[in-house]
């Protein structure tokens, strides 16, 4: 156990790691000039060059880098280009909005996706069972900014129950649920839609397998069996494909995001990229691949505890 | 009730339960267009502040929020575009046009409680050189301000220009308080009518009218400005009520739409944005100004607009809009003619021409290339199209190095003539030492003489094709009915709010 868990941490530490380099790498060699960006058209050649002084960009990349390094290691993502404020505020600001959206969408994905999954593989041979499952397969096909779209055009414009986007923090909560609620469906029925896939075939598998026949055999109804064995069973690939999605959401959060106007991680990046404040990139970049390997290291805890055969084997 | 069925079942109400709330969270929702206005209104914006200060950010979305709503100037313009008093209530010049003498409005206070005297304006207008890192080619005549009492100020050029208090109803021309400054990034302090109340980044910015404003007191108290990065995210807003006015909307083919609502209007207010053919005067093939004149023959300027968008905007033969005084039309220079254009190409010896055009990611960018292009194929031209980002890639490639042969952008700063073509090291390139003495002496004489010599310039520039303006960008707004008082021309970059009011 505790060894499996320091190569976890391991390859952790290490794609992080690599991740800053790339990274960093990546934006010095993307066209177009912070400087001029900054200061506009009328700058002159000589405020370009004290801009650039000032922001520490004569300096040897190498030196750059570990700059950045050090100042990350203190949990300091370093001062914007643009704004002139401290990047680490904004982050937080940012990020613990698109983590309460992505928060949402995946437990609305959950809590839709595993009662449908699991009656889709139940009834798979009737017509309630196929019709989850034509509809699902729909879901998947569909971007979720084109379901933010229609529902802005149903829900803002058409009928004008809620707003067509903006965002009021949760400590205001009637505003906050008005606000929420379409990027959440936006963002979760497509997730949802994935999920209920991968869990009607878990459990549709699950039925075949020996230990329910067992459960069954000693008296258990077909339903009781799979509650009471086979679910459990059929987490493991489920969890995976959760773990999957939370990255794949905090990405679709950009487009969503952009969609609905929410002042989350995914419109700063959008933004910082076309200001090319560089090092506000840097910083959502390695957000969010913290975030996305965070994902995986707990996902690989959570088999270890769902399945007893992969603690022995640590 | 079999034991699976109560676990649906169950899970169902959960999943019941959120879509509840989802639902009573929309009953309750007071609705955003309801017909009973209070005092507030929401405007959708484009392009937002990254801080509010105006002395160190260039762009045009800092003044667009702060002038004339938290700062304001000695002078102003109004919606013609004409000078008018504003924290100076009156001014003479003496007859060499060096010294301006201002009379200044008693009784004005800073935000921050301060009163405004003719110290403050010797602060602001003599700290330009020290601490603004832009703009400050516009105050370098300045010599010195003298301060003759509390309420006058004496300001003093270096030399006559008639440019100059032009220039002093822009940002330059704004007014700051010594102890004001400690924070300009953030807290803005000024004598205008608003103060900025809060400022949530990549959503909105709020404003409050002043109680102690010297001047009329707006009848909208507070203002929520929100801002868009996506053109159809804003109309969105504005079909659902969220936002009261969409300020300079840049999707011309949804006006129809807007237009056929009782409930909205749309008003095609002037700007001074110039749809600009750039053309690099230093490459070849637009050295030659007669491929540059074949190019203004080549072009249905009409149709372009017409195609890209939606034909809102106006004609223009320089770069001149018809509200600056120097306007004259040159429309007729160069007329639609293709056969003229394959003349004058085979003259210059570029037949089967081939070239590049970069074009920057912006919609009117995009929208205008794709007619040139098929426009410019008539007459034998091939042009590649290459999309460059805007601002980040476009500024550093092509108006930084003027790495490029051909570019179009919407020039949107003021009075530009001058700076785009009186300068041989501008991107354009356009070298032409007939029009520097021209300049001088139109800028050191009479009103009468520089508003001549002003049109002799455009003239010039615009007989030699040194770049084609395509058409004059309009300032579309589109707003609920009910609102009025909407300042429509966008004759400087600042938005002004405190003439709205509701019916």
């Amino acid at each position: 156990m505790a060894v499996r868990l320091l190569k976890l941490l391991g390859s952790f530490v290490a794609t992080v790691l690599v991740s800053t380099v790339v990274v960093f790498l990546l934006l010095r060699v993307l066209p177009g000039d912070p400087a001029t960006v900054a200061l506009g058209i009328e700058a002159t050649p000589e405020q370009l060059a004290a801009w650039r002084e000032q922001h520490g960009m004569n300096t040897p990349l190498v030196v750059q880098y570990l700059e950045w390094l050090g100042g990350l290691l203190r949990g300091d993502f370093g001062v914007s280009y643009v704004t002139g404020q401290n990047i680490s505020p904004v982050i937080t600001d940012r990020l613990q909005v698109t983590l309460i959206l992505v928060g949402l969408a995946m437990v609305l994905a959950i809590a839709v996706a595993v009662p449908l999954g699991t009656i889709a593989a139940i009834r798979h041979q009737r017509p309630s069972g196929a019709v989850i499952s034509a509809v699902s397969q729909f879901g998947v096909a569909v971007p979720s900014f084109l379901v933010g779209m229609l529902l802005i055009v149903f829900f803002a414009i058409e009928l004008d129950w809620l707003p067509s986007g903006g965002w009021v923090p949760p400590s205001e909560p009637g505003e906050f649920l008005q606000h929420v609620t379409l990027p959440v469906i936006a963002l979760g029925t497509v997730q949802a839609s994935i999920l209920t896939r991968y869990v009607r075939s878990a459990v549709l598998e699950i039925q075949r397998e020996d230990f329910l026949r067992t459960a069954r055999s000693k008296g258990l109804t077909a339903n009781l069996a799979l509650v009471r064995h086979g679910l459990r069973n059929a987490g493991i690939p489920v969890l995976t494909v959760v773990g999957l999605q939370m990255a794949g959401l905090l990405v679709g959060a950009v487009v969503v995001e952009r969609v609905f106007t929410i002042p989350g991680l995914g419109s700063y990046l959008v933004d910082s990229v076309g200001n090319r404040d560089l090092l506000a990139v840097q910083a959502v970049v390695v957000v969010l691949v913290v975030a996305i390997v965070l994902i995986n290291f707990l996902v690989d805890l959570a088999f270890t505890l769902l399945d007893p055969r992969l603690r022995r084997a640590a | 009730m079999s034991p699976t069925t109560r676990t649906l079942a169950a899970t169902a109400a959960v999943g019941g339960l959120l879509a509840l709330t989802a639902c009573t969270a929309g009953a309750t929702a007071s609705s955003p267009s309801g017909d009973a206005h209070d005092a507030s209104v929401t405007i959708g914006l484009t392009g937002e502040p990254v801080n509010f200060d105006l002395t160190t950010t260039a762009g045009s979305a800092i003044p667009q929020v702060l002038m004339n709503n938290v700062y304001e100037g000695l002078v102003a313009l109004d919606q013609d575009g004409e000078l008018q008093p504003k924290l100076a209530e009156s001014w003479t010049v003496s007859d060499d046009g060096t010294t301006y003498d201002f009379v200044l409005e008693e009784g004005v206070t800073f935000a921050n409680g301060e009163e405004f005297t003719a110290d403050d304006v010797k602060f602001s207008l003599e700290r330009i050189a020290t601490d603004w890192a832009i703009n400050q080619g516009k105050m370098a005549l300045l010599d010195h301000v003298e301060v003759v009492s509390p309420t006058e100020a004496r300001v003093v050029l270096s030399k006559p220009s008639n440019i100059w208090l032009y220039d002093m109803a822009g940002t330059v021309g704004l007014m700051f308080d010594a102890s004001g400054i400690g924070d300009l990034a953030n807290t803005p302090v000024g004598t205008g009518p608003y103060t900025v109340t809060e400022r949530v980044t990549g959503d909105h910015i709020s404003l409050a009218a002043r109680e102690d404003y010297w001047g009329e007191a707006p009848a909208i108290t507070d203002v929520d400005l929100r801002y868009f990065a996506d053109v159809v995210a804003s109309t969105n807003a504005l079909r659902a009520g969220d936002v009261d006015m969409l300020y300079n909307m840049q999707a011309p083919d949804l006006i129809p739409q807007f237009e056929a609502d009782d409930e909205l209007q749309v008003i095609q207010g002037s700007s001074n944005g110039e749809i600009l053919l750039s053309m690099n005067n230093k490459v070849a093939p637009f050295d030659d100004v007669r491929v540059r004149q074949a190019i203004a023959y080549a072009l249905d300027r009409q149709a372009i607009m017409d195609a890209a968008w939606a034909g809102y905007g106006e004609s223009i033969g320089a770069m001149v809009p018809p509200t600056d005084p120097y306007y004259e039309d040159l429309n007729d220079l160069y007329p639609y003619d293709p056969e003229k254009a394959q003349d004058l190409l085979a003259e210059a010896g570029v037949e089967d021409l081939e070239i590049t055009f970069d074009v920057p990611t912006r919609p009117y960018a995009t929208a205008v290339s794709e007619v040139v292009v098929s426009q410019l194929a008539e007459v034998g031209v091939t042009a590649t199209i290459a999309s460059d980002e805007f601002p980040a890639v476009w500024l550093d490639k092509v108006f930084t190095k003027h790495d490029y042969q051909m570019s179009v952008i919407l020039a949107v700063e003021a009075r530009d003539l001058l700076a785009t073509f009186n300068n041989p090291d501008y991107y354009i390139g356009y070298d032409n030492s007939e029009i520097a003495p021209i300049v001088a002496a139109a800028d050191a004489g009479s009103e009468e003489e520089w508003v001549d010599g002003m049109k002799e310039v455009a003239e010039i520039t615009a007989t030699d094709v040194a770049s084609l303006p395509l058409f004059l960008f309009p300032n579309i707004v589109v707003a609920d009915a009910q609102l009025d008082g909407i300042a429509g021309n966008a004759v400087t970059e600042s938005l002004v709010l405190s003439g709205l009011r509701w019916d």
